[in-house]
């Protein structure tokens, strides 16, 4: 890059150097899937789920964090990865039953659990970059508005397309659940993918865009293309992410890529920070915990010869008001926009540090 | 004739609604930028206040409703609008939606997923024959009852002196300001306002559907925020439109729609709404204010 | 009446206004001169309450008044008119006026000053029921004055009013603020059109690129020093 573009490179949160960030990054994710690996089937299983959510956080961030706009489409394209998997990797016996109108070819696929987590993002990118034709050009608030629109467009499609989705009666899978193991590997891929994409040439031309649209545009930055770049590559892991839901639940509806999952992953990104990676991570993080914190008071706790009594929707609102306070407080999150800095370094680079904060 | 007639009645009864809900929404965000989600659990409260008080005479259960709906939406601005104020319209948006997410689930804590029934006026239940058509009670409320407060509305921001202070806030903030106008009292009129729609929209809609659920306020939002968004958001004149105008397209909807395809009359409408955002941004009513001008 | 100290404004990273301080007296009309960029629409704003200062001190009567808000600095007695006019387009200009004085509670006191002002600016009473959108710029400008001096204020802050007039309407809006000074109101002008300001104001001070590099009385500013000034030599006094 030459001369302004560095320039207005550096006015960016955090000098990162990609690869030390991504280990730093994964390392963090490793340590707290063993402790959680380690722990009750509850627990087991909530690290699971974080682990998953982590790939949709991240890949989430990696558009709204980096271009600043908010897209709640992103479930959709989730959705769109789950269905496909769910379709592709159940065996015959279930697909004759659930699905019994399935068209020839789609019957007759057959994939393992990687290559349709592989397939998934796929139909997910493909799928989103048809909406974002007409999405990409236009001003963030709009923008925002509009992949509500899809959401909701595809919630009804999911609903009522008895012959793919079963509608509201949803998919079961009845495949071996991958290993905890598997979903952290995928979940450093997530983590290195997006790590790369923040600091490569796109990823900053497209947080110039975010800084100030319409300097950018005088640069001559085509907005709308890194958008676009963002929006696919972005939903190519939503759709992985997707993919896994699938796998590991066994179960889905339409309903599981609707309004609750929206809100949670965007608890994560905001707890964590909205433009960095190490914010999407550490915010996963320390919504999982919350949460679990939550559900066990929300069954009903004996805390010394105190009890608390069950209170279903309790989970919920605790994670409500946990955000709430973070937007009130500290909207910046625990991150503030800005990457770690990992304190490993292969060589001395004198420069990097007395570059700009 | 007969249908297009029927046509028409459910059009306008549809439309009513939206408008009620679109103008709640297009009022606070003229001011503020802000899309509040939450108007929908403003909706949902007002309609548990009915079933609450169902069984009172029904000018205290309009009072309480529409008053217990009004204090939610001032007690929302107070506590979590108010701090938020000139953030980021992404902030703004998480926000409300937070907001809605707390309220919705605390409803949940309280009332459970359970739906319940709520008879307000058996008057409303019974129909009235005219020429042919069967049309309910509760659709000729609904109508007249919106036509009402639409005027009142209008005349409120044109006459009174918080009105046009409103219209002035709605189209430069900051300009009204530098002229004197209180931004506090400007915006808690505006949710005030809102929250009355809200409560209004809620009695109907019970009065309607005969029932209230903890998540019965995620339609109208979503119907009102779309009529907004093709009136061009934060256009009162386009909020009253488009709620009219989408009353007429979901009931088209309803009738084109061949059998097989009627479950997916959302995805149509709302691939409709967002072709029209795609190409028409700021909505049929212009609004200047929409986009920065360079 | 007005006393700035060290006045410092920042938009995120770039420094608008760096410790500028000046002063106005009661009944004085102030020039505030410079090129573009200078800082002196960001003085003026912060001074109004539209950004809050990110230092130095501003007194209002000996009373520190840093940091409040446009809508209490109005009740101060301080109204600015921005530049751009920024009137309500889609309200009339009976409703920008009333909208002007939306500080004051005297009803009797706001009608008859509201027909001072439409005898001072014949045209709008001529347009009084239609959307002040549909007036010409110059108009604009009245209508954008006027609805300042609904307001009542001790001091009045003028942000470029004759930007983009033609020349007979900049005679007229030079006039108003020749009259409003006779009329007992005091005034800190911003203005491009340099040669007139130096020439009506009792005072005038230089910015450039944020900083106060001059302050002249009335004659004291020539065409040469001033534009030496503008174009960023020291100043040569």
């Amino acid at each position: 890059m030459t001369g302004e573009p560095r320039r207005l490179a550096a006015r960016l949160p955090g000098p990162a150097r990609p690869l030390a960030l991504a280990v730093g990054l994964c390392a963090i994710v490793a340590v707290a899937t063993l402790v959680g690996d380690s722990g009750a089937p509850r627990l087991v299983r909530a690290t699971g789920t974080g682990l998953i959510m982590l790939v949709l956080v991240v890949g989430l961030s990696m558009f709204i964090g980096n271009s600043g706009i908010f897209s709640f489409g992103h479930l959709a394209f989730m959705g769109v990865g789950a269905y496909t998997t769910a379709i592709v990797t159940m065996s015959d016996v279930q697909r004759r039953f659930q699905l019994p109108g399935l068209p020839g070819w789609l019957a007759g696929l057959h994939l393992s659990g990687p290559a349709a987590a592989l397939l998934s993002g796929l139909v997910a990118m493909v799928f989103a970059v048809l909406v974002s034709v007409p999405v990409m050009r236009l001003s963030g608030l709009t923008a925002s508005l509009a992949t509500v629109a899809v959401l909701i467009a595809v919630h009804s499609v999911f609903q009522t397309w008895d012959t793919v989705t079963r509608g509201s009666a949803g998919l079961i899978l009845d495949a071996d659940p991958p290993r905890i193991s598997v979903l952290l590997g995928w979940a450093c891929l997530a983590v290195l993918a997006a790590v790369v994409f923040r600091q490569s040439r796109v990823g900053l031309r497209l947080a110039a865009t975010r800084e100030d649209e319409i300097a950018a545009r005088a640069l001559g930055i085509r907005v709308w293309w890194e958008r676009g770049l963002a929006f696919a590559g972005s939903a190519f892991i939503v759709g992985v992410a997707g993919s896994l839901f699938a796998q590991y639940f066994g179960s889905l509806n339409p309903d599981s890529f609707y309004l609750n999952i929206t809100f949670t992953a965007l608890a994560m990104l905001v707890v964590g920070g909205l433009t960095s990676v190490s914010g999407a991570v550490l915010g996963t993080l320390a919504v999982t915990v919350a949460l679990e914190g939550l559900r066990a008071v929300e069954r009903g706790v004996h805390l010394g010869s105190w009890e608390v009594p069950s209170r279903p929707g309790l989970t919920e609102v605790g994670l409500a008001v946990l955000l709430l306070i973070v937007l009130l407080a500290r909207p910046s999150g625990l991150t503030g926009g800005r990457e770690l800095r990992i304190p490993f370094r292969r060589h001395r680079d004198p420069a990097a540090t007395n570059r700009g904060e | 004739m007969r249908a297009v007639l029927q046509f028409l009645v459910d059009s306008l009864t549809a439309g009513s609604f939206y408008a009620l809900f679109a103008l709640g929404i297009a009022l606070i965000f003229g001011i503020m930028q802000l899309v509040n989600f939450a108007h929908g659990e403003l909706i949902m409260a007002g309609a548990y206040a009915v079933y609450l008080t169902q069984d009172w005479p029904w000018p205290l259960m309009l009072l309480v409703s529409v008053g217990t709906v009004v204090l939610l939406a001032l007690l929302m601005e107070r506590v979590a609008f108010r701090p938020v104020r000139g953030a980021s319209p992404a902030t703004l948006l998480i926000t409300s939606f937070a907001v809605s997410f707390l309220l919705q689930n605390l409803a949940q804590m309280i009332f459970t997923t359970l739906p319940k029934s709520a008879d307000i006026l058996p008057a409303f239940r019974r129909s009235v024959s005219v020429g042919g058509l069967t049309i309910g009670w509760i659709s000729i409320v609904t109508v007249i009852c919106t036509a009402v407060l639409l005027g009142g509305l209008a005349v409120f921001v044109r006459r009174t002196r918080i009105g046009v202070q409103m219209r002035a806030a709605a189209e430069d903030f900051g300009m009204a300001r530098l002229c004197g106008v209180r931004a506090n009292r400007v915006i808690a009129t505006a949710f005030g306002i809102g929250g009355l729609l809200a409560g209004a929209g809620a009695v109907l809609l019970v009065g309607q559907t005969g029932g209230v659920s903890i998540t019965m306020g995620l339609a109208p939002v979503l119907f009102g925020f779309t009529a907004a968004a093709v009136g061009g958001l934060g256009s009162l004149p386009g909020a009253v439109v488009g709620g009219y105008l989408l009353g007429i397209g979901t009931t088209l909807l309803q009738q084109l729609l061949p059998y097989g395809l009627a479950g997916y009359r959302d995805a149509f409408l709302f691939l409709g709404v967002f072709g029209l955002m795609a190409l028409r941004p700021g909505g049929l009513f212009r609004v200047a204010t929409a986009a920065e001008r360079v | 009446m007005l006393r700035v100290d060290q006045l410092t404004v920042h938009y995120g990273r770039i420094r608008a206004v760096r410790e500028v301080s000046l002063r106005v007296e009661a009944g004085e009309i102030v020039g505030l001169l410079g090129p573009n960029g200078a800082g002196k629409s960001s003085t003026l704003a912060a001074l109004a309450g539209s950004v809050p200062p990110a230092g130095g001190r501003v007194r209002l009567d000996g009373v520190d008044v840093t940091g409040e808000p446009a809508d209490r600095m109005v009740r101060r007695g301080l109204t600015l008119v921005p530049e751009g006019r920024r009137i309500f387009g889609t309200l009339t200009v009976a409703e920008n006026l009333a909208i002007g004085a939306s500080a004051r509670s005297d009803r009797a006191a706001v009608a008859s000053d509201v027909d001072r002002e439409l005898d001072r600016f014949p045209v709008l009473r001529r347009y009084y029921r239609t959307p002040a959108g549909r007036l010409s710029g110059g108009e604009q400008q009245q209508l954008a004055v006027a609805r300042a001096l609904l307001a009542r204020p001790r001091l009045l802050l003028l942000d470029e009013p004759s930007l983009g007039l033609a020349p007979v309407l900049v005679d007229v809006i030079f006039d108003t603020i020749e009259q409003l000074r006779a009329d007992g109101l005091t005034i800190l002008l911003v203005e491009q059109n340099a040669s007139r300001t130096v020439a009506l104001a009792d005072r005038c001070y230089v910015l450039r690129s944020g900083v106060l590099v001059a302050e002249a009385a009335r004659g004291e500013l020539h065409p040469d020093r001033l534009g030496a000034i503008y174009l960023g030599a020291p100043d040569p006094r």
